[in-house]
């Protein structure tokens, strides 16, 4: 199997497997009961959170626990509501664009260039004294565009220090250093599942700074803002996931993705969307686009050979393109667009088979819609 | 006792044939009632009654209430043809109507059907012996035959029957008295709506979905299977033939106007169907075309998708409007199952302009550059059968 839809989900990694199996079997009492077994769960539950807190730069009581990174950004960002405007990047994912659509009326977006990278010298015209909320996504899951997050934060805070600054973080959360205190957000989400750890738990920093409404009530877990039995078995894992990402070597995955961009430029009518350039982009997010084909069969082809990929945006007829027209693809590579997402489990000899099958299931689909 | 009886409605139509059809129907209520426990069934003077526990009765009813050929399931007590049992019953009758609907001045009608000629007493003396029991038991109780609060229906036969609740059965005719069909299921909402009420008839069938994988996923595949599951519910077995048209397609896309598209891939649909149908002894196919729906579904449309085969084509929806279509596919609960959205298999290739109004001849010069036969043969090669409800 050649599993490139690292981006969609990876595979739950068997040493977090463990961690989450034995912490099930020796921590599952509900760590807010006043009993030891509870006592045990609860010292578990602060010794993950710090150990997040210390490996991002941040204080222990900033880190919260969630059900999901879409829940992390729906808590920043209706949690801290207020009268004002927002401003986003276009390209946000649905977790952030939607729920910013739904609860602000008033909303600007940050310009972005073709491959998808905010045009930092026109931040400045789009704020103002009313702007009181900004997302930016700091690794795109469709493009894998990668912002300068520290000098997007340094740009925003010169026009208005008050301005909340929120960073979806879920792609690249695990695969760079990140240190929330030097790039001065305000709040941070993180995912667990897009780096082989459970699915079901995600992150949400928030600086001290920032005052949160709850969006959901119930046992006051979380200091209120995640009302719910803590998932004690899938915080551990998920840090067990983190902490080895964390320790892995990238030099295969950039290979791979090079590898891969440089075969498949050479077929014809083929674009790279988004940046080649490590500092632009994510290595493991490759997305590029084909002229004239539709990715939906593509994708089945390669899928007959154990072959897993994603289409680089919704692909059929009337659907939504949110992204790769924000970017101004041109519309005759629209439905074509391919998105290949790596792991750290990628290896050269399956993008060198992948390579093969990738042109032979192209020339099929070109041959039958030409 | 309480019993449940079934009446056949349009069977009695019938004629000298009226014995086959109702044995016929007397098999699929055995076959629907198959998991219940039944301790007897038995046929009254063209009634079909059911003795159960009455802990089984709400669920024997639903069941029945889908079963083709029955006009009307009734809720009823029984007794002999004694007047002292007959108002036994009838006290037993109105005390539940009392303690359900609780106490207060009512209204009542008495309406009886005498069968059994060599009784006694004529219906409208039945009529006034039970009326006068009522009146003089119950004292809130008045007559009242125009509108009444209770009417209780009374039938003589073999036995006395008392009507306690009559519910409408969904009509129609017994499975397999019709002949044999093939439907064209795609995912949509129409087409499992047409099978349902050319089953309605009496007619049992099999299904054919074209797929046009790898331009379709597995998912559009396995919504039609989940079609024809819901539909299996009400039309009892059927076999799921699955055909590939891509190469069909591919063909037509190549080598005709794109205009012409969707109207030559529905013929060649037809013509694998004839041949499918042939071989299984199908007597007609079945669509869900509408009249004007879409672009393809036009009278001319129609006619030059007829003109393909020889086969008779039955398009039970031809003049429905879509809500009266949807209104039923709600009721037979494949609506949910057919507005998820996954690409079927015309999608891909549908042309920005189809023709709305081929003209035959038109239609004719584009298939000389096919070779229709080996696309026929190339898309019957890559069947796959699957048997539902067995």
């Amino acid at each position: 199997m050649i599993y490139f839809d690292n981006a969609a989900t990876t595979k739950m990694r068997r040493e977090a497997i463990d961690v989450y199996l034995e912490t099930n079997e020796r921590y599952f009492a509900n760590p807010s009961s006043l009993h030891q077994l509870g006592l045990d769960a609860e010292k578990k539950l602060r010794y993950y959170r710090k150990k997040f807190a210390d490996d991002l730069g941040v204080k222990e009581s900033e880190i919260y626990f969630t059900p999901s990174a879409t829940f992390s950004n729906n808590l920043a960002i209706r949690g801290s509501f207020g009268p004002g405007k927002a401003i986003i990047s276009p390209i946000e994912h649905s977790a952030v664009y939607r729920v910013v659509k739904d609860v602000y009326d008033d909303i600007s977006y940050l310009p972005v260039d073709k491959g998808g990278k905010i045009v930092e010298d026109e931040i400045a015209n789009k704020l103002d004294k009313d702007t009181r909320f900004a997302s930016v996504i700091m690794v795109n899951n469709e493009i894998g565009t990668r912002q300068n997050i520290e000098a997007i934060v340094k740009k925003i805070k010169k026009i208005n220090p008050n301005i909340i600054v929120h960073v979806d973080g879920v792609q690249a959360f695990g695969k760079y250093k990140i240190d929330l205190k030097k790039m001065k957000v305000d709040m941070f989400t993180a995912s667990s599942h897009k780096i082989h750890g459970p699915k079901g738990i995600g992150l949400l920093y928030v600086s001290e700074k920032v005052r949160l409404n709850p969006i959901t009530l119930g046992g006051g877990q979380e200091k209120g803002l995640v009302s719910g039995t803590e998932n004690l078995p899938a915080v551990a894992a998920f840090y067990k996931a983190y902490e080895l990402m964390r320790a892995s070597d990238f030099s295969e995955v950039k290979l791979v993705k090079e590898y891969i961009l440089r075969e498949l430029m050479k077929i014809k009518d083929s674009k790279l969307v988004g940046y080649e350039d490590e500092k632009d982009s994510s290595s493991f997010i490759l997305n590029m686009a084909f002229k004239n084909i539709k990715s939906e069969p593509l994708i089945h082809l390669l899928e007959m050979e154990d072959i897993y990929v994603s289409s680089g945006s919704a692909c059929s007829k009337g659907k939504d393109n949110r992204i790769l027209d924000a970017i101004g693809l041109e519309e005759e590579y629209l439905d074509g667009a391919i998105r290949m997402s790596f792991s750290v489990f990628s290896n050269m000899d399956q993008a060198k088979e992948f390579v093969i099958c990738f042109k032979r299931a192209l020339a099929t689909i070109r041959n039958i819609m030409e | 006792m309480k019993i449940i009886s079934v009446s056949f409605g349009e069977l009695f139509l019938k004629g000298k044939n009226r014995r086959t059809f109702v044995d016929k129907e007397i098999r699929q209520i055995k076959k629907a009632l198959s998991d219940f426990k039944i301790d007897n069934l038995y046929l009254e003077q063209g009634k079909y009654y059911i003795e159960a526990e009455e802990s089984e009765f709400d669920g024997i009813i639903n069941k029945l209430k889908n079963v083709f050929g029955i006009s009307i399931i009734s809720l009823c007590y029984r007794s002999s043809k004694d007047l002292d049992d007959i108002k036994k019953n009838l006290k037993d009758l109105i005390d539940e109507y009392l303690e359900k609907n609780g106490p207060g001045k009512r209204t009542f009608k008495i309406s009886t059907k005498r069968s059994d000629k060599s009784y006694p007493l004529t219906s409208p003396e039945i009529n006034g012996e039970l009326g006068g029991f009522v009146l003089s038991n119950y004292h809130d109780f008045d007559v009242d035959v125009h509108n009444p609060d209770l009417e209780i229906f009374v039938e003589i036969r073999a036995k006395a029957y008392l009507i306690i609740k009559k519910i409408k059965g969904v009509g129609g005719l017994p499975l397999g008295s019709g002949g044999r069909g093939l439907l064209l299921l795609s995912g949509g909402i129409d087409s499992p709506v047409a099978g349902y009420q050319i089953a309605k008839r009496g007619v049992e069938l099999s299904c054919l979905y074209f797929n046009s994988f790898p331009f379709t996923n597995q998912r559009a595949e396995d919504k039609a299977r989940r079609l024809a599951d819901k539909l299996s519910e009400y039309v009892g077995k059927m076999t799921y033939y699955s055909v590939n048209l891509l190469s069909a397609y591919t063909s037509i896309n190549k080598n005709c106007k794109q205009r012409y598209t969707t109207i030559l891939a529905r013929r060649m649909m037809m013509r694998i169907a004839e041949r499918l149908a042939d071989e299984n002894k199908q007597d007609a196919l079945i669509t869900g075309e509408s009249l004007g729906q879409v672009a393809s579904q036009t009278i001319q449309g129609m006619r030059v998708v007829d003109a393909a085969t020889d086969m008779l084509i039955l398009r039970p929806l031809v003049a429905m409007d879509k809500t009266e279509i949807i209104d039923i596919s709600e009721r037979i609960e494949t609506y949910d199952i057919s507005i998820e959205p996954f690409a079927d298999c015309c999608s891909f290739f549908a042309p920005d302009k189809p023709v709305t109004k081929p003209r035959l001849a038109d239609v004719l010069r584009e298939e000389e550059n096919l070779d229709i036969d080996k696309l026929v043969d190339e898309a019957l090669s890559t069947m796959e059968v699957v048997r539902i409800g067995y």
